[in-house]
């Protein structure tokens, strides 16, 4: 083969190209996946801050007038509720929570997300003054699906705020279920949709058993970095000035380390307790604690008691199949309360007139001895 | 000057150049061709090699000039999560679950007050406490620990 005179440089300018080209970047910017946690963060910030009275306007939703003060709070929470909506339109909804930080875990969404939630039932009662019915079912909408997505991780607490937000927005659709006749169905749809969100029996064994690992870690890293810092872990997880003397008196690292992975096991029991019928967990769990505080007298720092947080789930869900209920009562009449029957009885709820309007639904569960109800139709005064 | 005709001067008069001989013509051509390929070759080496110069020096200002991405940072360094720190954690009421936790084992009314508090904090004052669980006070009867 033979080159003419000209090849090299040829060769110098292909060299030249070759070297100065660039190949594109391969993916500049891809639109990230959905994720309403981000929309949610987006209104916390865009969330009106509130001076005392505006404080007590949205701490006292059901009740505050509707004067001039709380139209413009209202309308000065435009942009935090176009956030809010924007979220409860998406599925998948991620807090991005620290779980490698243990107890020490923060979770500064679960009191934004319970603010902002009683800020759109606020609003919601302004846009039914105002003769919206659909823009205050978009905010019940949102608040129910908020509290889905609040309470999506396997965290008591946070399961705990769930139910919270989610009795908030149960109670606006209740208050003012014949305003929102026509709006019912997509109000319902919001309390069942998925995903589902976390249970108590999955805190147990994701958050509570993860709690467990991370507090004797935390025991031995503390101990191999300085001997004898155990005991101040120790004390930060269990400083309470009641507690008991087998917890307070630990005297060794083994010590402190056998009570806390002793709890292990404890986790899957009080998981299965969580899925049990009302009535038999009611029957056993008496016995149950008793003898878990004397296994475990680490169990009350640790583990949430399932007799805190199990009646406020009965609770929730009573009352959902409450508002179910007086759905049908107001699209039907009072024959069609047998529609929906109480999940914790033989038979419908109970229904009984009440003063000025309205009526309350009452469950068969009984919360401190009472039952518990659903006032229907007759927003608070 | 002398003016009687010499003949050796009518001679060299009459003298005309002789035609070349046509091998002479032949090789006067070829050497003239070929000096013109060699000259219109070392004309486009020339130019190529002036268009790769310019290239070159062009590509070089571009890259020296060019915008030159950020350099990649690599991994954040590397923070170990902290042995907890107790003095922080026991004296703040942080949005923890260990200071949740807490407030929950001593009821779901006070956990809420501690919500509450949480979700005022940055407003100019304090909040009331809330009862979105349950607010009639009997339900603070309900053990909140195992």
């Amino acid at each position: 083969m033979r080159y003419g005179r000209s090849t090299p440089a040829a060769l110098v300018l292909a060299a030249a190209l070759a070297w100065t080209w660039t190949p594109p970047p391969a993916a500049a910017w891809e639109e990230p996946a959905p994720n309403a946690a981000l929309k949610y963060w987006q209104a916390f910030a865009l969330a009106p801050g509130l001076n005392e009275a505006q404080e007590a306007l949205v701490t006292e939703w059901e009740k505050s007038p509707l004067d001039a003060p709380t139209l413009a709070l209202a309308a000065s929470a435009e942009n935090a509720r176009r956030q809010l909506l924007r979220g409860a339109k998406i599925r998948a909804c991620d807090w991005e929570n620290d779980y490698e930080d243990g107890l020490n875990m923060l979770l500064p969404h679960l009191a934004k997300g319970l603010s902002l939630a009683r800020l759109a039932a606020l609003h919601g009662r302004v846009e039914l003054s105002q003769g919206r019915p659909e823009a205050a079912a978009d905010d019940v909408v949102a608040i129910l699906t908020l509290a889905r997505h609040v309470g999506v991780d396997p965290i008591a607490v946070s399961i705990m705020v769930r139910h919270a937000i989610e009795s908030t927005g149960v109670d606006l659709a209740a208050a003012h279920l014949p305003e929102l006749r026509e709006q019912a169905p997509r109000i319902l749809a919001a309390l069942d949709a998925p995903p589902p969100g976390a249970t108590f029996h999955d805190a147990y064994l994701a958050m509570e058993r993860r709690s467990i690992r991370w507090l004797a870690a935390q025991l031995r890293e503390a101990e191999a970095r300085e001997p004898g810092s155990w005991r101040k872990v120790w004390k930060q997880a269990t400083g309470r000035p009641d507690g008991p003397a087998a917890v307070e008196r630990v005297e060794s690292l083994e010590a402190a380390l056998k009570l806390t992975e002793d709890l292990a096991p404890l986790c899957d029991e009080l998981a299965a307790m969580a899925e049990l019928p009302p009535k038999e967990f009611d029957a056993r769990y008496p016995a149950f604690r008793q003898q878990a505080k004397k296994d475990y007298p680490l169990a009350g720092y640790i583990l949430s008691g399932p007799d805190a947080v199990l009646p406020v789930e009965r609770r929730s869900r009573a009352r959902a199949a409450m508002l179910k209920a007086a759905v049908a009562v107001v699209a039907g009449g009072p024959a069609r309360l047998a529609d929906v029957p109480d999940p914790f009885g033989d038979g419908p709820f109970e229904s009984v007139p009440v003063d000025g309007g309205g009526f309350e639904l009452r469950s068969k569960l009984l919360d401190r001895g009472k039952p518990v109800s659903l006032t229907v139709g007759r927003p608070p005064r | 000057m002398n003016s009687s005709p010499d003949p050796l001067e009518d001679e060299l008069a009459t003298f005309r150049p002789a035609d070349p001989s046509p091998e002479f013509r032949r090789d006067v051509a070829d050497r003239l061709k070929a000096d013109e390929a060699s000259l219109r070759r070392r004309r486009a080496v020339v130019a190529i090699g002036g268009i790769a110069a310019a290239a070159l020096a062009a590509a070089l200002v571009a890259r020296i000039s060019a915008p030159r991405p950020a350099p990649d940072p690599g991994p954040p360094p590397f923070v170990a999560v902290g042995p907890t720190s107790p003095d922080a954690t026991l004296k703040d009421d942080s949005p923890s679950v260990l200071v949740y936790g807490r407030a929950l084992a001593d009821s779901p009314e006070v956990l809420q007050a501690l919500l509450d508090r949480h979700a005022s904090r940055g407003a100019a004052f304090g909040s009331p406490p809330l009862r979105a669980f349950n607010p009639r006070p009997e339900f603070r009867e309900i053990p909140g620990g195992l």
